[in-house]
Formats: C-alpha cells, structure tokens, sequence
C-alpha cells in the first residue's frame, strides 16, 4: 500500500494559505478533465469548490445539495438520482463524484453508489472520497485525486506507442498547448497532458506512453510512481520554465528515445528569442522578486528570473519542501499577516503568486503577477518571450506609481 | 441556565438511557401510565429512538407518524403538533422523533433536529407536570447527548439490570453525565433495576450505585403479565391495575416524583468495573 501522505501538519497558530482535501481532487487535479460531470456530494455551501476559478475549465459541476432531512436520512439515494440525471441530461465522458466533511461523517457509500450508476449505464463513475478532515492539507487531496484517475488508466491493456509521452502535473491549457508543439518540433507525440488537456480517452491511453515527464511533483509524481510500479513506464522531473531549463529538459528528453531533432529545434528558437528578450532585460535587470507558490513552481521560477536579469530576494511555501541552491529568505505555511510583514521588510519589486494573496499584495501598492499564467502560457520558448512580456508589463504600469503617491505602502 | 430552562418550565423533565433491550421503553411507558392514571399528573413522552417504538403501548399500537418522516416526505412546514403529537392512555401526549434505516444517514443529527422542531413548535405544553426522554441505548455521539448536554432533560434515570453490559452501558452513560453536568445542571438521578433474575442482581446494582455516588430508585421485578399486557398493546397501569407489577410502577412513579437526590455521578474505571463484576461472579 503506497502511503497518501505528504506535506507538513498544519500548526496551532497558521493562519494558512492552504486548502482542504475536496480543493486539492475536486479543483487542482480533476477540474481540468474535459468533458466530465463533476458532483459534490455536499450541502450547497461546499459548493464554492465547484466554481471553477481555473481559466481552463469548462466542465459542469454540481452539488447534491444535502439538506438537513437528507444528513439525517442518508444521501445515497439523492447521490444516485444526480449522478443517473447527470448522465441523461449531458451524456459526458464520466462522472466524477466527490465526497465531502459532512457526507463522509455520516457514511455515505459514495463507491457503491458510483459502482452501480456505472453498472446501469455503462459510463465511468469514479468516486473520490477526499473528504475536507482527511490529510494535512489540499495535497491530500491531489493524491486521492491521482489514485482514483489511475483507475481509468487500468481499463484496457498496453499496447506501447513509440516515441510517445505524457506530461503529468501541467494544469496550465496554454502550457500544454505550447509544450505539445514544442515536442511536436522534436518529434515526440503528447499523448495525454495531465490533467491540462485531459479526457477519459486521453488519460486511459496513457498507459502507452514510452516515458513519463512530471512537471508539479507535489500533487502529481504520485501518479508517476502508480504507472512505473504497473507498466514500468519510467518518469522523469523536469521543468519547461525559462530557456536554460528549457534546453536541459529537451536534452534530457533526447536520452530516452533515439533521433529527436533536439539541437535543430533548439537553435532555431535561441536565435530569435534571445534578441527579443535582450528588450526587456533592460527594464527588469536587478529587479527584486519575491515568490509566494507551493514549493515546485517556486524552485522552477528561480532561474527563468535571473536569465532575466532579476533577483529572487524570497521564497514563500505552502506545503514545504527543499529549495535546493538558493541562499534568500525562504519561509513555509506563512499567514496572510505574517507574509506582509515579511513583505514589509523585504520590500521586493513585484511579487509572484497565484490569486489567493493578490489583493493583499495590491493594497501594498506592490506589484503582483500571477504566476500561473492565466492569459498565456509561460512554458517552452515561446512561454518564456510571454512571461519577460507580462513581467515588464506588470513592473511597469504606472498604477503602482500612482498607488503609492496616494499613500498606499510606504515606499 | 439554558435556552431549554423555558421549555415545560415546572415539568419534571427525565430522559432514559440504558443498554440496547434493556426495557427502557417498557419502564418508561409504565412509569408515565403510573404517574398519570394513580397520581393524575400530565405527562409526555418524547421518543428518542429510529425505531419509533417508545409511544406504542399508551396509544394501543396505533401507528404514530414521525417528526423526521413527516419533514423527509412533506417538508419542514408541513410538521404541525396536530400530526406528530397524539394523546393516549389518560392523557398522555406522545410524540417520536422517527429516524433513518438502519445503516445510513445520522440518526444522532436526527434527535437534535426533531427536538429543535419540538421547541419551535412549542410542542411541550407549559402546564406539563413530567416529561419522558426515551433516548437510544448509549450516548454514542453528540446526538444522543442532546437531550442531557444543552439542558434540557434535567434528571437522567438508566435502567439496568445485573447484567455486565447493562452495567457497562451504564457507567458509559454516567460518563456522559459527568461531562456535561456543569455546562447543563444535569444530574443523575438513579438507577432503575429491571430485573433480568440474576443472582444477587440487586446487591450487584446497589453496590454498582455506591460507587457511582446514586441510588437504585426501585428494583421492578420480572413478571410475565408485562408482557402479556404488552401483546395487548397496554402498559400494565392500563391492563390491569390492581395487580401486584402495577403497583411497583406505581411506587417507582412515586419515588421519582419525590427524588431529590440528584447527584453528579462518579464513573468507574474500567478495573473497578472488571473487579466489581468478577466480585459477583459475572465474568467468571
């Protein structure tokens, strides 16, 4: 039995950035699969976790809407009527259910529930129990989230397809889109992104892939060491962000399959990009950065920052983690109070993080990006030329000038 | 004081717990019938239990519908005192809470939701003289604690009998007393001994209730004619009130009526319990 554990316990006194387990499977992982009915099983206040905040996702979500009688009496039944409804009313690929704090504590068997809608219709039902008490945080969540995926992966046998990957951890479509094409360049075939461009066809095909390229280890090289331990498909962490990580990581690709056009590919795009970002080196050189991600995406943002003539000052974590080669400040698990002291002080030039401590940074007329890439693609090449764009963009709008002049933070 | 202290405010207000088939029920229903019938007194008895069976023999078997099966099937409005409060032997109100199967849901939240709906309603009249909580078996959840853990039964009765689980459950129960007795003003009021003819159940008992700081308010012996009463959907106050089972109702309808003796109760460590029951050749 693999251990679902990770992340550090959450402590007396953090007031943290975390998320619960239903975020983590619900939102993080599973959001992005396409054509999929989503159903959380939950009174309707849970329902917040089905809007979907993410740019990329455009799957129907609902709630069974567990009322009081309904806690008292049991929801199976109420589940089982959704999911059968769901399933005539939108004819999706699969439908996903999710357990939640207040169905798991009165023993809603969501499994049995999801085992007979499946059986009456003949379409996947795969059921999460990712209950919001369970695990430490969201990474819980992410976890369940990867075992109850794999499930579809198991349906069928292997038939390997040469020349062929996944990408495991990209929730980003426009990342995906821009690595799809980059690999594309070189030869290689994308047969799933996980879970970015995932559907049911695409992530059950995923079996056939030659290797396997992890990009956020923490919520989903789970999923990687699942597909080694059954197909021995063999997995590989590498990061896409920045040119000099996105030379390494297509070198390293190049180690596994035989004949890539790797050096073509990049030569031809160094020769443009490099000019192009010569542009924006001369706005962003020594700016100071300040990093608030979960521990992956801060140790990739590091150096795609520098090739850009810029210096990380800081690192903030949500879920721990090593940040390897790095001599700035470096905190974990930080409240929203303790983040803006630590602001205060450090005072860096713009802050990177996604959009759960924007406005907080906003109100310190500091400027802030999101790290995520909500608009474009930060990924590959051409996600490099984008994200040096949206950098001397935000750094450089004169709305932070005109905060600070009226009294915003103290600079 | 409690949000529940107006509630029947010049009501005795009793719940009864006790091990699963205890005869909870049957002593709660006969004490009520006792209290009504020789000492004229207004009394209510409010069904804790899924299995809604608490109120059957003073409303002769007639089918009693739920609070909770009203609210699933009707919704909330439709719950009037009307259709969940129904009059039996000698006046006495009866309602159930009613409850899931079993197996699913939350029968715990469905005992505070159908005493909340209760309250709303005004459903325990202020002129009441004894109110009855007929509660499941043990204080397994905070669900079953409601009645004694926000104060609004004040004088907790378990039946027991010389039995090791029953003892066991018993203890438990106290221990569920013991934690809410300062937040609430619950108090222990005794143990009622339904015999099961076991021997030397009744020093058992007494030195059981010794040790927990109470007293055995009555020991009800065993007599078929309960149960024959009981085949005739009568408590045996109704049956036949002269015979002699009758009439030790009668004296534990009195008893209660008159204890003043409420005590917080000191649990039993598990050792303790293990030596008092081995003392009496229980385990052995």
């Amino acid at each position: 039995m693999v251990s679902l554990e990770s992340c550090f316990e959450t402590k007396a006194g953090d007031f943290t950035e975390r998320g619960c387990s239903l975020l983590g499977c619900r939102v993080v992982v599973c959001g992005q699969v396409k054509n999929v009915v989503h159903l959380v099983h939950s009174p309707i206040g849970c329902a917040y976790y089905s809007w979907d905040y993410r740019m990329d996702t455009k799957g129907y979500c609902f709630t069974t809407d567990m009322n009081e009688i309904d806690i008292v009496f049991g929801g199976e039944n109420k589940l089982l009527k959704a999911v059968l409804l769901a399933i005539e009313e939108f004819s999706p690929d699969a439908v996903f259910i999710y357990e939640t704090c207040s169905t798991s504590i009165i023993g809603d068997d969501i499994q049995a529930v999801a085992k007979k809608a499946s059986d009456l219709t003949g379409i996947p039902v795969i059921a999460f129990n990712c209950a919001g008490f369970r695990g430490k945080s969201q990474n819980f969540g992410h976890r369940i989230a990867n075992l109850g995926l794999f499930n579809i992966i198991l349906d069928g046998e292997r038939k390997e397809m040469v020349n062929t990957v996944n990408l495991i951890g990209d929730f980003n479509k426009k990342d995906s889109e821009i690595l799809e094409r980059l690999f594309g360049e070189i030869g290689i075939k994308v047969i799933c992104t996980f879970t970015a461009n995932a559907t049911i066809d695409k992530i059950r095909d995923m079996k056939n892939a030659e290797l396997n390229i992890v990009m956020c280890s923490k919520s989903s090289i789970f999923l990687a060491e699942l597909m080694e331990e059954k197909y021995g498909i063999p997995y590989v962490e590498l990061n896409f962000f920045g040119l000099d990580n996105c030379c390494k990581s297509l070198y390293k690709i190049s180690e596994y399959f035989n004949n890539l056009n790797v050096e073509e590919v990049i030569h031809e795009n160094m020769s443009w990009i490099k000019m192009k970002i010569d542009k924006y080196k001369n706005i962003l050189e020594d700016k100071r950065v300040f990093i608030c991600h979960g521990a992956q995406r801060a140790i990739y943002w590091i150096k795609p920052f520098e090739e850009l003539g810029m210096k990380v000052v800081g690192i903030a974590t949500h879920f721990g983690g090593e940040i390897p080669n790095f001599d700035g400040l470096v905190v974990d698990n930080l409240s929203s109070d303790e983040l803006e002291k630590i602001l205060e002080k450090v005072r860096p030039d713009i802050v990177v993080s996604d959009d759960k401590i924007r406005h907080l940074v906003h109100k310190m007329s500091i400027p802030f990006f999101n790290g995520r890439g909500q608009n474009r693609g930060y990924s590959g090449f051409e996600g490099f030329l984008n994200f040096a764009k949206d950098v001397g963009e935000t750094l450089n709008a004169k709305l932070w000038y005109l905060a600070r002049d009226f009294g915003g933070f103290n600079v | 004081m409690s949000y529940f202290d107006e509630v029947a405010p010049n009501a005795k207000k009793v719940a009864i717990y006790g091990k699963g088939g205890i005869g909870k029920s049957t002593t709660c229903q006969n004490t009520a019938a006792a209290l009504a019938y020789y000492f004229k007194k207004k009394v209510m008895i409010h069904g804790c239990d899924p299995k809604a069976d608490a109120t059957r023999m003073i409303l002769h078997g007639k089918p009693q519908e739920t609070i909770m099966d009203v609210m699933r099937e009707e919704g909330e409005d439709a719950v009037t005192l009307d259709r969940v409060r129904k009059e039996g032997f000698c006046g006495i109100l009866c309602v159930e809470s009613g409850g899931p199967e079993p197996g699913v849901g939350c029968a715990g939240r469905g005992v505070i939701t159908a005493v909340q709906k209760m309250v709303e309603l005004g459903g325990y009249p202020d002129d009441l003289d004894v109110l009855f909580f007929d509660v499941l078996g043990d204080v397994v959840c905070g669900g079953f604690a409601m009645p004694l853990r926000d104060g609004l039964a004040k004088e907790i009765y378990i039946v027991a009998s010389g039995e090791m689980m029953a003892i066991y459950a018993a203890n438990n129960i106290s221990r569920g007393i013991l934690k809410y007795a300062e937040q609430s003003g619950v108090r222990l009021g005794g143990i009622i001994c339904n015999s099961r003819k076991v021997d030397r159940e009744k020093e058992l008992i007494e030195e059981f209730c010794d040790a927990l700081g109470t007293k055995m308010i009555h020991f009800v012996p065993r007599d078929n004619i309960v149960q024959i009463a009981e085949f005739n959907k009568m408590t045996v106050v109704e049956y036949d009130p002269n015979c002699n089972q009758a009439q030790e109702y009668k004296k534990l309808a009195k008893k209660i009526l008159e204890n003043d003796e409420l005590t917080i109760p000191k649990p039993l460590s598990m050792d303790e319990l293990e030596k008092l029951c081995n003392k009496y050749g229980i385990t052995g």
